[in-house]
């Protein structure tokens, strides 16, 4: 229940990639074929233990269609890590990669970290993205990449643990503010709140204000 | 009486010692129906007396057997025995050596001269009482061998027949004894054989059987109790070595000889009395024999017992120091340094620290499962209203961009706009309200309202989940409803019902159980509320044509809704609290308490209309910007 801190994750790329199937394989292991189409986003948290710190995961599990374009871009401020997936089977997924990184850096704070992920990889025949190819892209804009496959949950455990650790060493290194919540990290509550009369959503009103 | 008695004998001894010197033929006669043997030497009236006694005890005899040692009669002990010890007469040893003689060539009961057989009777009881312990004691507790080499011992007759005349001093008895040596050891080789059918011993027997089976029933009682007592020894020390139980085992043969010579002593003993004419000394030489028995026995167990627990220590002693010459390791365990915690100190310090921290999580959990805050962001209420208020802020900061663009009457239309649509999403008070209450907050019109609105927005946001949700806290309102009427049957019925006295902390937890359901019903709604308001400002920005009018009254609509079956759960829940402390003694809940359970039901229920009204606002810029579009 409380932990240390809370990384706010958000998870991009072109619609039918796999994003909400591999959101379902890290928070509840299972693999569902046939997912309904998610509209604007979608919301799942797990708790995971890095350096002995329990972290929770708040990931937003973003609609990949064209038409949620303008909403999503909406929900990638305060996001510590991002998840740019593409579908190895489908090249056009990939190719449309660089669209999502100009929207994630442009709408994001410069020191989210992103990890690319090419998903489905348990489809090795039907590959038209090779792996090499993710990797240089990968490398050329400083991310990090991983093949996985929410169908049989290859590396998708490690995708999103190893972004955990990636934006752990960050606050280590003191890159982010912590108390910044518009880094998308959170400190966990040292006590129980008490009873606000008045909503948490008036705070936020003015936190919008910096970006247009 | 015992005096009274002895006098008697005695009086009868003279009679014998006078009148066997005459022998009267009246008295043969008479004895001659007795026996033989007899008639010769008894005398005609004491004879008389003796012969009917005898015949009573001889009747008697297998009684006297029969209970064997211990059940000997206390009485005969005590009386019977002196009157033998006081019957000694001058003339008693040749008496004896003949009626010895007699008797036991004859192998016929002796019945009136039992005086002068006074000897031989005594080591005939002591063999016999000593057969007879044999006989009672169990063969392990009292092996056979001691009591052969007891008999043997009687055989030679050197304890006997040497040692006490000596002792005693008597001046004519030395040379008795030593004429009638042979006769002795006749007498006892015989008497080892003869032993066999002890049924013929004679009144004149008896009693010193008693004496013998007296030390022979004390011996047994000691040596089994000895023997039991290093039985448990053993039973307890189950665990040593071998070495250690053979040493045990061993002590048992020593014991036997111990008992052997203290037998021996006891003989000796009890046979001196029979010449000095003591009584006060022979009693208490018995209780001096039962003395050393126990001294003996008990010298015997300590000392056993002493050297067990000396093999058992230097044992130990070894196993310590097994690896560990000089014990150092071990030393240097207990005297550890004075600055270094104590194990005892190291554990009292975890056990406070594990004691805090389960409070703490107690507390925490018990705060958790009734805080709204924590639930409504466990049902991810928390994280979709962030959203929306994501999607507001950004449609804000396009309308701010439009507003900048603008200038002139555009401007002003613009704005004009703007506030017309925020007045229209201005949520009416309730009190305008207040002539439908009763219908409202049922899932019905909830539905009702929610479906119309939803008609009005023109989005395809199914409200399912909401109806859910409610249809939910329904259902367990209404089963804790039937609970109640019950239970309240059942307290007509019968008042003091025996879970109710026994389940004392029941009443209160039942309350929290109530309290806590409330606040997770609210919650859990809440969530669902910003959830669908999340997914209609989505679905709202995707719409292509606005009906600005409508969607503003059909917000307006479905949060009056919304609110009002807030208002509807909490009033439930108090009524259900309220009743449920009603129905409980007063001396069981604190009213206060149930007075505070429901002013948070309905402060978290106005958090929740707060939270509802609030994301309807949200809305607002969603509406305005798809007006202006």
């Amino acid at each position: 229940m409380s932990y240390a801190y809370l990384f706010k994750y958000i998870i991009i790329g072109d619609t039918g990639v796999g994003k909400s199937c591999l959101l379902l394989q890290f928070t509840d292991k299972r693999f569902q074929p046939v997912h309904d189409l998610t509209i604007g986003v979608e919301f799942g948290a797990r708790m995971i233990t890095i350096d002995g710190k329990q972290i929770k995961l708040q990931i937003w599990d973003t609609a990949g269609q064209e038409a949620f374009r303008s909403i999503t871009r909406s929900y990638y401020r305060g996001a510590a890590g991002a998840l740019l997936v593409y579908d190895i089977t489908r090249r056009e997924t990939f190719n449309h990669l660089t669209t999502w990184l100009e929207d994630a850096r442009q709408h994001s704070n410069s020191n989210m970290v992103i990890m690319l992920i090419g998903n489905k990889s348990d489809l090795e025949t039907r590959r038209e993205v090779k792996k090499e190819e993710g990797e240089a892209f990968a490398h050329e804009h400083g991310l990090i990449f991983m093949e996985t496959s929410a169908k049989t949950a290859a590396n998708v455990e490690e995708a999103f643990i190893n972004t955990a650790k990636e934006i752990y060493e960050k606050i280590q290194e003191g890159v982010f503010d912590i108390n910044n919540e518009a880094n998308g990290i959170k400190i966990g509550p040292q006590h129980s709140p008490t009873n606000p009369n008045l909503p948490q959503s008036g705070q936020g009103a003015g936190q919008g204000g910096g970006c247009c | 009486m015992a005096n009274s008695e002895s006098e008697d004998f005695e009086s009868a001894d003279e009679g014998i010692n006078s009148k066997s010197t005459e022998g009267p033929p009246s008295s043969q006669m008479m004895s001659s129906a007795e026996s033989s043997a007899l008639t010769a030497t008894s005398p005609a009236d004491p004879g008389n007396l003796l012969t009917a006694a005898s015949k009573k005890e001889s009747s008697d005899q297998p009684h006297g057997i029969v209970p064997v040692g211990p059940a000997v009669n206390p009485e005969s002990l005590g009386a019977k025995p002196k009157t033998l010890q006081k019957s000694k007469g001058k003339s008693y040893s040749k008496h004896r050596s003949q009626r010895n003689t007699a008797e036991y060539s004859d192998s016929i009961v002796s019945s009136t001269n039992n005086k002068p057989n006074n000897q031989a009777p005594i080591r005939k009881g002591r063999i016999g009482s000593s057969k007879l312990g044999v006989k009672i004691s169990p063969p392990d507790i009292v092996p056979n061998e001691p009591v052969v080499s007891d008999s043997s011992k009687y055989k030679d007759n050197s304890p006997w027949s040497h040692d006490l005349p000596k002792r005693d001093e008597n001046k004519d008895n030395q040379d008795v004894h030593d004429s009638i040596q042979p006769l002795l050891d006749k007498l006892a080789s015989l008497d080892v054989v003869e032993t066999s059918d002890e049924v013929i011993d004679p009144s004149s027997d008896k009693p010193v059987y008693n004496w013998g089976s007296w030390g022979s029933w004390g011996m047994n009682t000691i040596l089994s109790g000895a023997s039991s007592v290093s039985s448990h020894v053993t039973q307890g020390l189950s665990t040593m070595s071998s070495v250690i139980e053979s040493g045990l085992g061993a002590v048992e043969p020593e014991e036997m000889a111990k008992l052997t010579v203290e037998d021996n002593k006891s003989v000796n003993t009890e046979a001196n009395p029979a010449f000095p004419s003591d009584q006060a000394s022979s009693s208490f030489n018995v209780m001096g024999n039962v003395l050393k028995f126990v001294e003996s026995t008990g010298e015997m167990i300590v000392n056993s017992g002493l050297s067990t627990l000396e093999s058992i220590g230097k044992k130990t002693m070894d196993v310590l120091q097994e690896g560990d010459p000089g014990l150092k390791k071990k030393r240097a365990l207990f005297s550890r340094e004075p600055d270094k915690p104590t194990l005892s100190q190291i554990l009292r310090e975890a056990r406070n620290r594990a004691e805090v921290e389960d409070r703490e999580r107690v507390q925490t959990k018990k705060a958790t499962r009734a805080h709204f805050e924590t639930l409504f962001d466990d049902y991810k209420g928390m994280i979709h209203l962030e959203a929306l208020e994501m999607l507001s802020n950004t449609c804000q900061l396009k309308l701010e961009a439009k507003l900048l663009a603008l200038s002139g009457t555009p401007l002003i239309e613009f704005q004009r706009k703007l506030i017309q649509i925020k007045e229209q999403c201005e949520i009416p008070d309730d009190d305008e309200e207040e002539e439908e209450d009763d219908d409202r907050g049922t899932i019905e019109i909830l539905e009702r309202d929610l479906t119309a609105a939803m008609r009005g927005l023109l989005v395809p946001v199914p409200h399912t989940k909401l109806i859910r949700v409610s249809e939910d806290t329904d259902t367990w309102l209404a089963t804790m409803r039937c609970i109640q009427d019950e239970d309240s049957q059942n307290d007509n019925d019968e008042w003091v019902d025996e879970e109710d006295a026994s389940e004392e902390a029941d009443p209160q937890n039942a309350l929290r159980e109530i309290h806590q359901q409330a606040i997770q019903a609210l919650a859990r709604f809440t969530a669902s509320v910003a959830e669908h308001f999340h997914k209609t400002a989505e679905l709202l920005l995707l719409k292509e044509e606005h009906d600005c009018a409508v969607e503003c009254q059909s917000v307006v609509m479905m949060t009056s809704a919304l609110c009002s079956r807030v208002s509807s759960v909490a009033a439930r829940f108090s009524e259900l609290l309220s009743a449920s402390a009603n129905m409980l003694d007063s001396t069981q809940v604190d009213h206060n308490d149930v007075n505070l359970l429901i002013t948070n039901v309905f402060l978290e229920a106005s958090n929740s209309s707060s939270y509802i009204q609030d994301a309807s606002q949200l809305l607002i810029p969603v509406l305005q910007l798809g007006a202006v579009q």
